[in-house]
């Protein structure tokens, strides 16, 4: 459901830093909020498959853009500290 | 069943005839009552839990122990999928679910199902795929010693008190769910920090305060916290409450009605002067219409939410709630929007 708005691919860095926490803005919606904590937690781990966080939080946006659509912008359209 | 959006009721308890008309109707319903309530409905498109607490329409808070309350599904939405899932088969209950729609799920307390979700929910497959709402059943305290927390699946015919009741929801491509939360409860920044590294989930004797390893119960006891505050996380700015059920004297064991994680930060919350006035303001106007909502029965008992009302938002009064998660002492919603 992400309408006509491209979400970047999982190669862009800005997943591995918002996952690794060097990208941290200030998340709107519940569902991000919550899913943030899990997948940033799991990310830091040494054991960690970083490359299937990334893609769940990619999935993520895809299933939910209609809703996460004011965090997608903070992050990928330029506003993220 | 005409229209895009749910419709606005004007009061939400009906007695077990009147939802039965409703079913014979065609109405698809989320339900809450009392086990013999829910008992004596006819099969059809519901689903429904245990409780004699809700928020209604008509009345505020109430205690109502003849009548079932109602929740309509919108007309706009269908069934994807209805039914009871066991211990084994609930960790994929998301792989049941529509493209584009939500699930609504009930879960008895003190079940073992109840704990794995409170456990292990996020860690479940595709759990954010679509926006995940519902409540723990419970009884009334008067009932605890010979009634059971029951879930019930009205195509089947069938309660549990060992499963969970499923209802995914599918919405049209122009619609979309959005599940959110009040938290009134907002940690006491003046007070420590406690972690859970040695002791965690729904029963810890030590915790961490302030890096220091300390008996929670000594904690408490030294610093007067009054335990109707719950311990506050915050998750990226979502304010995660984790509920006191009980201190036992003899091992100094603290219970809680959700667990503590390990690698959270909590504090104790911050009292709340004025529960419905707050609340109101902090629930403003959200985009859409209210498909669904639920309010944890310790902000009923704790505020004194019988005869108050909360605006215009209305659903049973639950012993956990689920946003994603297991929640305590926080009002759930989900909104429907369209494009």
């Amino acid at each position: 459901m992400a309408g006509s708005i491209d979400i970047p691919p999982v190669s862009d860095s800005r997943w591995d830093a918002l996952l690794s926490g060097a990208m941290r803005p200030a998340y709107k919606c519940l569902a991000l909020r919550i899913l943030m904590i899990r997948l940033t937690h799991a990310y830091v781990r040494p054991d960690a498959d970083r490359a299937a966080l990334v893609d769940e939080l990619h999935g993520f946006f895809r299933d939910n853009l209609r809703f996460a659509r004011d965090d997608f912008a903070t992050i990928f359209q330029g506003n993220a500290q | 069943m005409t229209g895009l959006t749910p419709r606005p009721a004007d009061r939400s308890m009906y007695s077990v005839a009147e939802v039965a008309a409703m079913l014979a109707a065609g109405e698809t319903l989320i339900l809450a009552g009392e086990a013999h309530l829910l008992a004596a409905l006819p099969r059809g498109d519901w689903i429904g839990g245990t409780s004699p607490f809700f928020m209604t329409v008509e009345a505020g808070g109430a205690l109502d122990r003849d009548r079932i309350f109602v929740q309509r599904m919108p007309a706009m939405a269908s069934i994807a999928w209805v039914g009871m899932l066991d211990r084994a088969a609930l960790p994929d209950m998301a792989a049941l679910g529509p493209d584009n729609g939500y699930t609504i799920l009930l879960i008895p307390a003190h079940s073992d199902v109840h704990r794995d979700f409170a456990l292990d929910g996020l860690e479940w497959r595709d759990m954010f795929r679509r926006p995940v709402v519902g409540w723990v059943t419970g009884v009334a305290g008067d009932t605890a010693a010979t009634e059971r927390p029951k879930v019930f699946d009205g195509r089947s015919g069938r309660s549990a008190d060992d499963q969970a009741v499923v209802l995914h929801v599918a919405l049209p491509d122009n619609a979309f769910a959005r599940a959110d939360i009040v938290n009134l409860f907002v940690p006491d920044m003046d007070g420590p920090v406690l972690t859970f590294d040695e002791d965690t989930g729904f029963a810890v004797e030590w915790t961490m305060v302030d890096g220091v390893r300390t008996r929670l119960v000594d904690h408490i006891a030294a610093h007067g916290i009054d335990t109707r505050l719950p311990l506050v996380a915050d998750y990226n700015g979502a304010m995660v409450n984790v509920a006191t059920a009980d201190i036992d004297a003899e091992t100094g064991k603290v219970s809680f009605f959700a667990p503590v994680h390990t690698g959270i930060d909590y504090r104790f919350a911050r009292p709340v002067d004025d529960y419905a006035g707050q609340f109101v303001e902090q629930l403003g106007h959200p985009r859409g219409e209210v498909a669904f909502s639920c309010n944890c029965v310790l902000n009923y008992l704790y505020a004194e939410l019988e005869g108050q009302q909360l605006g215009a938002m209305a659903g049973p009064v639950t012993f956990g709630e689920i946003a994603y998660m297991l929640l305590t002492q926080t009002m759930v919603y989900l909104m429907i929007e369209q494009d």
